[in-house]
C-alpha cells in the first residue's frame, strides 16, 4: 500500500493523526473561523452518501474537532479536505 | 358467495402472499392488487376513488415535509448528545436515554424516520465511547414500535384508526395509549438494559471526551430551527385540539407542513417534496383500493359475521382475540394491509350487535403495533434498522432479534390483555 504524505497551512489549523482501533483518528484544530464552513462541507459530503460509519465526526468547543474516519474512507477524506483547501497538498509516494 | 367475491378473495390472497414474501416491492404488488380489483370489475374506479382514505395520506404527507425540513437543522443531534451528557456520558444510562428519545420521536414522528434520525447518532456515540451499538439498535427498534403505539399519529395502523373511526380522535389515543405504551416502554427497556448491562461499560478518559462535545454547534441553521420548531408546535397543539376545532388530523398536518414551507421559501420546495416517501403513500393507495374488493363483495361481512359467531359475540372474547392474533399475525405480517383488512370487519361487527366497539379498537391498535416488535420483519423500522446495522458491519440477525424482542413483545401484550380487561371489560 501506499503511503500518503499531506501538507497544511500551519498558521490556519492543526491537524493530527493517530491509529484508533481499526480506524484513523484526526485532531483538527481551526485558527481560523472561517475555516469553520469548509470543514462543514467535508462532513456534509459525506453525510450525504448512504454510508453511515464511513467517518464520525465529533465538535468540540474552541475550534477543536475530531473525525474517525474508517480505514477504507482514508483516502477519500484526505481528497475531500484538499477539495475544500484544508490541505495544500497530498502525495501517495 | 358470488364469483366476484372469490375472485376479489383470490386477487387479496395472492398480493397478500407477495407482500409478505417481499419478492417485489409492496408497493408494486400493492398497487398491481388495487388495479386488479378495478381492472377485473370488482370495484369502479369511483368506488375505489372513495374508498382511499386521504385522511391517512395526507396526514403521512403532511408529517414527512415538516420532518424533511427540521432534519437539516440539526436538532436531533443536538438532543441526542445534549441527552448523553446529561447522563454523564455513562452507556447504560445512553442507552436508557436514547430509548426514551426513541419513543417520543416516535411518538410524533414515523417510526422510520425516527430511527433514520437516530442510527447515525448513535453509531457516532457508541463509536466514540467503544461499546457494542447493537443493544441500543435493539432498544431503538422496540422504543420506536412501543413509542408509535402512543399516539393516533405514531405509527401508520393508528393513522389509518384515527382516520376511519370518528371517535378515535388525537385526545381519544392519548387518553387510552398513551400512559399504558410508556408503561410498557419503561418494562422493555429496563429488561433490555438488564440484559445488556455487562456490554455497557467504558473508559471514564473516553467519557471525559464525550462531555466535551459541544451540542450546540450541531444546530446548523439556527433561523431555519426556529421557523421549523414555529411549524412543529402549531402543528401538534393542532393535533391536542383538532377535535375541538372540527378539522381532520391531515388538515392539521399539511397546515404545519405549509406554514414550514411559507416560512422557509421555495428554497426547500423541491427537497422537502423529494424526502416524501412517495412509496409508502403509493402502498396506502394499493391497500385501501384492494381491501376495498373485500368489502363490496360482501366477504368482510362473512369474516365479521363468523367471527362473532365464534366468540358469540362476546366484547371480551372478542377484543382479546383480536388483541393477540393481531400481535401475532404484525410479528410477521406488515401490520398496515392486516389494519387494513381488520378496521371494515370491526366496523362490521358493529352492526352484527357487538354494542361496545371501543375495546376492540384499542386491542387492534395495541396488538397491531406491538406486535411488530417479535420479528426483525415485524415493522418497517426493524427491517430499516438491521439494514442499516448489517451495511455497516454490525449484523442484527433474525434469530439474535427474535431470542430477545419475541418474548419482550409477548410480555407486551400480556401487560395490554390486563389492561384492556382492566379498563375496559369489567
Amino acid at each position: 500500500m501506499m503511503k500518503v504524505v499531506y501538507k497544511y497551512d500551519a498558521n490556519l489549523l492543526e491537524l493530527k493523526e493517530t491509529a484508533n482501533g481499526d480506524d484513523i483518528e484526526f485532531s483538527i484544530i481551526l485558527f481560523n473561523s472561517e475555516l469553520k464552513k469548509s470543514l462543514k462541507k467535508v462532513r456534509e459530503f459525506f453525510e450525504d452518501n448512504k454510508v453511515i460509519t464511513d467517518i464520525h465526526y465529533y465538535i468540540h468547543p474552541n475550534n477543536r474537532y475530531q473525525v474517525i474516519v474508517r480505514e477504507d474512507f482514508y483516502n477519500e477524506f484526505l481528497i475531500q479536505l484538499f477539495r475544500q483547501q484544508l490541505l495544500k497538498e497530498i502525495e501517495w509516494i | 358467495m358470488s364469483t366476484q367475491a372469490i375472485i376479489a378473495i383470490g386477487v387479496f390472497l395472492v398480493t397478500y402472499a407477495f407482500i409478505v414474501t417481499e419478492k417485489i416491492h409492496r408497493t408494486i404488488i400493492a398497487m398491481t392488487g388495487g388495479i386488479m380489483m378495478v381492472l377485473l370489475g370488482i370495484v369502479g374506479q369511483e368506488k375505489a376513488l372513495h374508498h382511499i382514505d386521504f385522511n391517512t395520506l395526507g396526514l403521512l404527507t403532511g408529517m414527512m415535509i415538516i420532518v424533511a425540513i427540521t432534519a437539516e437543522t440539526g436538532l436531533f443531534k443536538y438532543i441526542a448528545i445534549w441527552a448523553a451528557k446529561k447522563v454523564n456520558g455513562d452507556p447504560l444510562r445512553i442507552l436508557l436515554v436514547l430509548g426514551l428519545i426513541t419513543a417520543l420521536g416516535s411518538a410524533f414522528l414515523d417510526n422510520v424516520t425516527t430511527v433514520l434520525l437516530m442510527v447515525p447518532v448513535t453509531f457516532s456515540i457508541t463509536r466514540q465511547l467503544r461499546v457494542n451499538p447493537i443493544p441500543f439498535l435493539i432498544t431503538e427498534i422496540i422504543a420506536s414500535n412501543i413509542g408509535g403505539t402512543s399516539t393516533l399519529i405514531g405509527d401508520p395502523p393508528n393513522i389509518m384508526l384515527g382516520s376511519a373511526v370518528k371517535e378515535l380522535t388525537f385526545m381519544a389515543f392519548i387518553n387510552n395509549l398513551t400512559a399504558i405504551s410508556f408503561f410498557i416502554l419503561f418494562v422493555n427497556i429496563g429488561i433490555l438494559a438488564f440484559i445488556y448491562r455487562k456490554q455497557l461499560r467504558t473508559s471514564s478518559e473516553l467519557k471525559a471526551t464525550l462531555m466535551d462535545l459541544d451540542e450546540k454547534e450541531e444546530i446548523t441553521d439556527k433561523t431555519l430551527l426556529i421557523k421549523s420548531l414555529i411549524a412543529l408546535t402549531v402543528t401538534i397543539l393542532g393535533f391536542f385540539l383538532h377535535q375541538l376545532l372540527h378539522i381532520e388530523s391531515a388538515t392539521v398536518a399539511l397546515t404545519g407542513a405549509f406554514l414550514l414551507l411559507l416560512l422557509t421559501g421555495e428554497g426547500y420546495l423541491d427537497k422537502a417534496f423529494s424526502k416524501v416517501e412517495w412509496t409508502t403513500i403509493f402502498f396506502f393507495i394499493g391497500l385501501f383500493v384492494l381491501v376495498s374488493g373485500l368489502i363490496e363483495t360482501g366477504v368482510i361481512s362473512l369474516l365479521a359475521d363468523y367471527s362473532v359467531h365464534l366468540t358469540g359475540g362476546d366484547v371480551a372474547s372478542t377484543s382479546i382475540l383480536i388483541l393477540w392474533v393481531s400481535a401475532i399475525a404484525s410479528a410477521f405480517i406488515d401490520n398496515i394491509p392486516f389494519v387494513a383488512t381488520m378496521i371494515p370487519m370491526i366496523k362490521d361487527m358493529g352492526e352484527l350487535g357487538v354494542n361496545n366497539l371501543e375495546p376492540l379498537w384499542w386491542s387492534l391498535s395495541l396488538g397491531a403495533c406491538l406486535g411488530g416488535n417479535g420479528t426483525l420483519i415485524g415493522a418497517s423500522a426493524n427491517v430499516i434498522v438491521a439494514g442499516l446495522a448489517a451495511k455497516e458491519g454490525h449484523s442484527i440477525t433474525f434469530g439474535k432479534f427474535l431470542l430477545i424482542a419475541f418474548p419482550l413483545m409477548i410480555l407486551s401484550i400480556i401487560i395490554c390483555t390486563i389492561y384492556i380487561y382492566l379498563r375496559y371489560l369489567i
